[in-house]
């Protein structure tokens, strides 16, 4: 990378990272979203 | 005749689409990434380094279009009350501020070894991280007001307000003296940019927008279980995705 | 913690550091907003006198003179030229005939000490075999070096 292989690469991994959480966050965010409701519909089959 | 701004039609939509959405960024994104660090040749000036443009340039013109996407998401749900746009406006910020925080940090890395400061009060980085605040103001917003309905007005106010930064952005480099360079691509007519560079850069801006639509589809669905979560419709989804 | 007092912490914090953190934007925003002044603007005065200013301009061909980290040139807007006079390292984009931003003060009328040397580049990405078939890039068509982008000039479309 003529020299700038450390500013380029540093750019693209951490460009990389984000976008990576940024898929793994919500992905999470989802199945404790049902996990919870899950149990909400539990709680009321079970009244 | 179906509405597919109703959440209940909007829900199982979404899901068929976020698969293709993100397959077509995945590919679009792999083949602008081997153009843009195999393919595409030096730069006459910048050497190697200006390769950070390719993730840097798309990046920046994210931020601002996911901005305008959540400001009228937010305006769509202040004047027509509708439970979709109050989502879609609630998802486009983390995305946003993601695209905001990316630019900051990748033109950081680009600015030292070429203009030979990491960073410069000049008006157009300034007016840049002025919109990652404005992000990070909308999203703190969201999160401590309770209830969804009135987190969203407050939210969609922030966000109208601070819409006069996105022309500042844009326009910061013809109206003031920048250390930032203007723009090489808005131009009409020829981009003062090679085609062999140009290409790459276009292939991450579209990759950029499909992995932003497939991302933001995602959170909206899980925020509209969340917020219809008494609903008939949603116990079915419960019961059929177990 | 209670998940109210948890929200409450949220609110405070982000209201206090946003309010400041833009306090502190918009100050710095405000005495950027002429991030750097032209030779002209400066022999005429229109610059702010006794305190630190930026100047910007192109480094006029063959006027670099090394000795050491001790750097010497001449900053051009085509109109007026400054001498400026720099001890440090130069960024990688530090050419005669590039765009320059030099941060410092004004000495005698038309010499400049600076602190700091910022090297500006323009909107234009080609090969370098492009770049010479187009003939030396400071001869360039169409925008570039001489004729000078606006932009390298610090002047307003």
């Amino acid at each position: 990378m003529g020299g700038y292989g450390l500013y380029v690469w540093s750019a693209y991994g951490f460009a990389t990272l984000i976008l990576v959480l940024n898929v793994i966050v919500p992905l999470r965010r989802r199945t404790v979203v049902m996990r919870v409701l899950r149990r909400l519909s539990q709680a009321k089959e079970s009244e | 005749m179906l509405s597919y701004a109703a959440p209940k039609n909007f829900y199982p939509f979404a899901g068929k689409l976020i698969p293709w959405i993100g397959f077509a960024a995945v590919v679009t994104l792999a083949f602008g990434l081997y153009l843009g660090l195999f393919v595409a040749p030096a730069d006459y000036q910048q050497g190697q380094s200006y390769r950070i443009m390719f993730i840097h340039v798309p990046s920046a013109w994210m931020s601002m279009f996911v901005y305008v996407v959540m400001a009228a998401a937010g305006a769509a749900s202040l004047v027509w009350k509708t439970k979709l746009a109050e989502v879609l406006a609630s998802a486009c910020a983390p995305i946003g501020a993601s695209f905001t925080l990316i630019t900051l940090v990748t033109g950081s890395l680009w600015g030292k070894p070429m203009w030979g400061t990491w960073w410069a009060w000049d008006a157009r980085l300034t007016s840049e991280l002025i919109l990652l605040f404005l992000y990070i103001g909308v999203m703190a917003l969201q999160a401590s007001i309770d209830d969804p309905r009135r987190a969203a007005r407050a939210a969609a106010v922030l966000a109208l307000v601070g819409v006069v930064n996105i022309p500042v952005i844009h326009f910061s480099v013809e109206w003031w003296n920048t250390l930032h360079q203007p723009a090489s691509v808005s131009k009409l007519g020829m981009p003062s940019i090679h085609p062999s560079m140009l290409a790459p850069l276009l292939l991450m801006a579209v990759g950029f927008k499909l992995y932003f639509v497939a991302m933001v589809l995602v959170r909206m669905r899980y925020q509209i279980l969340e917020r219809e979560r008494h609903t008939q419709w949603v116990a079915q989804v419960v019961e059929s995705e177990k | 913690m209670k998940l109210r007092h948890k929200r409450l912490a949220i609110v405070v914090t982000s209201v206090v550091g946003l309010t400041v953190a833009g306090l502190f934007v918009l100050n710095a925003f405000r005495s950027n907003l002429v991030f750097f002044y032209s030779p002209t603007e400066v022999l005429e005065g229109k610059a702010p006198v006794d305190q630190r200013l930026r100047i910007g301009g192109l480094v006029v061909k063959g006027s670099v003179k090394k000795d050491g980290t001790k750097v010497q040139f001449v900053v051009t807007d085509l109109t007026s030229k400054v001498t400026v006079r720099y001890q440090g390292i130069l960024p990688d984009l530090f050419r005669e005939g590039q765009g320059v931003v030099a941060q410092g003060r004004l000495v005698a009328g038309d010499e400049f000490l600076a602190d700091e040397v910022l090297a500006k580049h323009d909107e234009n990405y080609m090969p370098p075999e492009v770049a010479a078939t187009l003939g030396h890039p400071a001869q360039k068509p169409g925008g570039g070096y001489y004729p000078p982008s606006a932009s390298e000039l610090g002047q307003k479309k």
